[in-house]
């Protein structure tokens, strides 16, 4: 139970911001406050139960580890990485900016107020993180949101009407986006191989400083892809060219091989590059 | 260029003009006093989000394995949502559109209400203005993107491609087709619709519904409103201490349910609880009265699911917990019942989950 316990605890921080150190208490910091002084201050008892009371009890419910050993009956061992959403049911924002706003009021000189509400933006600015600084947000491109190089290169690569769907091996960071775009593209990994470190020989290949061309070349005529795309400083033990593969396009610092062998629909060529080579790679 | 001014239209039609017009039909579930433009829409929004996830979980139990399962679902959700907006049409109440009184207004107050507007219009620049990457994207904006191209609804693997039996965990949260629906109604890629259009309803949507707690927490002293509302957009704009916290969720997840899920449904559902509040004491209520409530309280339930499977589990824990607070204060054991009603969606949704 102790083991549970600190599970949760550790989830708390995290919740709060453990990544930033020990920032993660003023986080929870300020919520304790704010119920704290709503608990004192705020005359309709129902409020104060809501917003003084409640946050003590969904905290103190997530921190019980009878509450997560149920939560992992019911949703299952797989979702047990989701436990810290029980936390959402807290009106955390009503009632932090509940309890500075009522502060505030409270205040009898409208400099006063002013003041008070000035420091409190800044309290929160300072104590917060900006969300526009995070490393994950960028300028957008394009009307997508999709990296612009993505949308030229499956552009480049997508399949007519009549071909309906084209398989295609993409460079790791750059399969997040592809069928966002373009659904037609198939792939012989996703975004969940990449990120659940699931393993496909393709995939392996990729994120070695230097691929085996002719390991590479097997596995994706296994899969049928056409096209093989990757970062032009990409090291190959072989010039891949040499084995019916062509260079269609280089885009924004990628390179787009397309496959001859199935482009042109040499099967039984395919067939024996992948057979006689099924015992070495598999 | 006459395509994109058409497409645009579209889009206008199917994310305003078709919630206003459905709040408009039923806006006779509100109290009188509550029938605003804004709530109106609000109300509007449920229940068109209601249709479209009660046409997608039917379609998913029937035609999910045909091709073109989602132009099916489609033409059903095109049918109804079409119906009820054209009825809403002919019940507009032209009174809502009266202009705020911003005279009554003290200098202060106005210039606070400017910094909330703008705090509001700065996160909707930046939403259309950037590009946020999140891993979860690939699954989410993929169905969409899969259902309005091919047809497939859920039955595509949104990561590699390729058949997939349908998975109830994911394919029950229905919002990736109601964005589908949106942007084959509109003609635009769903991608489109999702990062760039979609945050442009949802943001100040979601500020509207915090304004409302504002009006029921501040209901005899105005003026802290915009005050407390800046500070609600300071905490959003400045929430990113972890990437867990609702405001992360809000601001770099917009589209995704469970974002919808923290940011709309539980705001609307402390709303719906903070109006019952009020409500109590006082002489006693109609039953149409007291119906009102808990008949909002059952659509964001239904809503709550839509956006993710936890919002069912969630959705009804923080009911439980409001309710609690609500029989204590009113001392009616009938609020059992109607938060019983309210979360049968809940539990209809319980049942689906263990059916798929």
């Amino acid at each position: 139970m102790y083991g549970i316990f600190r599970e949760c605890w550790v989830d708390l921080k995290r919740y709060g911001g453990l990544e930033n150190g020990s920032l993660w208490m003023i986080f929870w910091l300020l919520l304790l406050i704010s119920s704290i002084y709503l608990i004192v201050k705020e005359s309709d008892v129902r409020k104060k139960i809501v917003f003084g009371a409640m946050p003590f009890v969904v905290v103190a419910g997530f921190l019980f580890p009878v509450t997560k050993k149920l939560f992992v009956k019911l949703a299952g061992i797989e979702s047990a990485n989701t436990y810290y959403r029980i936390l959402w049911i807290i009106p955390m924002y009503v009632t932090i900016a509940y309890a500075f706003t009522k502060f505030i009021a409270s205040l009898n000189s409208a400099v006063k107020k002013y003041v008070a509400a000035c420091v409190s933006a800044l309290i929160i600015a300072v104590t917060g993180s900006y969300v526009y600084a995070n490393e994950y947000v960028y300028k957008a491109e394009n009307i997508y949101h999709l990296p612009q190089n993505v949308i030229d290169i499956c552009d480049r690569i997508k399949p007519t009407e009549d071909e309906g769907t084209v398989k295609a091996a993409f460079t790791p960071e750059l399969v997040y986006f592809v069928r966002q775009y373009d659904p037609n593209i198939l792939m012989p990994y996703g975004r969940d191989y990449v990120d659940h470190k699931y393993y496909t020989g393709v995939l392996k290949l990729m994120q070695e400083e230097e691929m085996k061309t002719q390991e590479l070349l097997y596995y994706t005529r296994a899969d049928l892809d056409r096209y093989i795309i990757f970062p032009t400083d990409k090291k190959l033990d072989e010039d891949i060219t040499i084995f019916d593969v062509k260079l269609v396009d280089t885009i924004d610092g990628y390179n787009i091989y397309e496959d001859t062998l199935i482009s042109e629909n040499r099967e039984k060529e395919r067939e024996n590059y992948v057979n006689t080579r099924q015992n070495m790679y598999e | 260029m006459l395509m994109t001014i058409w497409s645009v239209v579209r889009l206008i039609i199917f994310m305003l003009i078709v919630p206003m017009c459905m709040g408009q039909l039923f806006k006779f579930i509100l109290k009188k006093e509550l029938r605003t433009l804004g709530i109106t829409f609000v109300l509007g929004f449920f229940i068109y989000s209601g249709i479209i996830q009660i046409i997608s979980i039917l379609c998913i139990l029937t035609v999910a394995s045909k091709p073109n399962a989602f132009e099916t679902c489609f033409k059903g959700c095109l049918l109804a949502v079409l119906l009820f907006a054209v009825a809403g049409c002919f019940r507009f109440d032209k009174n809502m559109l009266k202009k705020p009184d911003i005279k009554s207004l003290s200098t202060d107050t106005r210039i606070f209400y400017g910094i909330f507007f703008a705090l509001v219009i700065f996160q909707m620049v930046m939403a259309v203005s950037t590009r946020i990457f999140d891993g979860d994207n690939s699954f989410y904006v993929t169905q969409s993107i899969i259902a309005q191209k091919t047809g497939a609804m859920y039955t595509v693997d949104p990561n590699k491609g390729g058949i997939i039996p349908v998975d109830g965990r994911h394919a029950l949260a229905a919002i990736p087709m109601w964005i589908a629906f949106i942007a084959k109604a509109a003609g635009v890629h769903s991608t489109i619709v999702t990062y760039t259009v979609w945050p442009v309803l949802i943001i100040p949507l979601v500020y509207f519904i915090f304004h409302e707690i504002a009006k029921v927490l501040f209901a005899d002293n105005t003026a802290m409103i915009p005050i407390f509302m800046i500070m609600v957009n300071m905490l959003m704009i400045f929430g990113n201490v972890s990437i867990y916290t609702p405001a992360t969720f809000f601001l770099m997840r917009t589209w995704q349910g469970k974002s919808m899920l923290t940011s709309i449904a539980f705001p609307a559902i402390l709303l719906i609880f903070l109006w019952m509040f009020k409500e109590t004491g006082g002489e006693e209520k109609t039953l149409s009265q007291k119906a009102s409530f808990w008949g909002l309280l059952t659509l964001v339930n239904m809503f709550s699911g839509m956006c993710s499977e936890m919002g069912v589990m969630f959705g009804a824990g923080l009911v439980a917990l409001l309710t609690l607070v609500l029989l204590y204060s009113s001392k009616r054991m009938t609020v059992l019942l109607g938060a019983f009603c309210s979360v049968i969606p809940n539990l209809v949704y319980v049942v689906l989950y263990k059916l798929m």
